[in-house]
């Protein structure tokens, strides 16, 4: 394997564990705002229509 | 963009769940005064007064309306005996009583004949902060709406904490 090969590979791991690190936090930052939704909801404030 | 959307809930919550910042101008009503103006109102209502503090604070009537504004005691859905008027009337007076810098005003829940049998809410306070003259106001807590003096004067009280 060329040493090019070796690093573009190497990138592209990094890469998919970027990805995979992002889904993870807007999955998190998802049930926060779920979170934050049923607040607002036990304090008066109508649900947002959901897109 | 949904981690902006967030911070946004966020500060919406902050602003319900944390009340309003307390009036800063603000004086000492001794419990003689508070009696004399209920029975300017009520003649009889020394019988059904209690007063549990030596004195109370004071303020004028648009910060105590300030603080009614942020309250969201009137949201809740009306339930006959289950959460009625006397349960609006003491959960508004018992969120002035919950945080500091508000529990020393005179709210609290007033109980009489009015409708034949109510429970509401009533306050001592300034007329303004210009004028600083104690008054007696009533307040719906269903509605957060003033109930005119007219409108209750004289009816038969039988209960006016003060806490």
């Amino acid at each position: 394997m060329s040493s090019l090969t070796k690093k573009l590979k190497e990138i592209l791991g990094r890469v998919s564990k970027c990805k995979e690190k992002c889904a993870a936090e807007r999955k998190e930052i998802a049930e926060a705002e779920k979170i934050a939704d049923d607040i607002l909801e036990a304090l008066g404030e109508a649900p947002e229509n959901k897109e | 963009m949904t981690y902006s959307r967030l911070l946004a809930k966020l500060q919406r919550i902050k602003s319900k769940v944390i009340p309003p910042e307390p009036p800063e101008i603000r004086g000492r009503i001794g419990n003689d005064e508070l009696v004399r103006l209920y029975e300017t109102i009520f003649p009889e209502a020394r019988h059904c007064l209690y007063i549990a503090d030596a004195y109370s604070e004071i303020t004028a009537i648009s910060e105590i309306r300030r603080f009614v504004d942020w309250d969201i005691t009137n949201i809740f859905p009306y339930e006959a005996e289950i959460h009625d008027c006397d349960d609006f009337a003491l959960a508004l007076a018992g969120d002035f009583a919950k945080y500091p810098g508000w529990s020393g005003f005179p709210v609290t829940f007033i109980w009489g004949d009015l409708y034949g049998g109510h429970a509401f809410a009533t306050a001592v306070a300034w007329r303004s902060l210009a004028e600083r003259v104690p008054a007696v106001y009533f307040i719906e807590p269903q509605n957060d709406w003033e109930i005119a003096r007219e409108q209750v004067e004289g009816i038969e009280v039988w209960l006016i904490p003060f806490a």
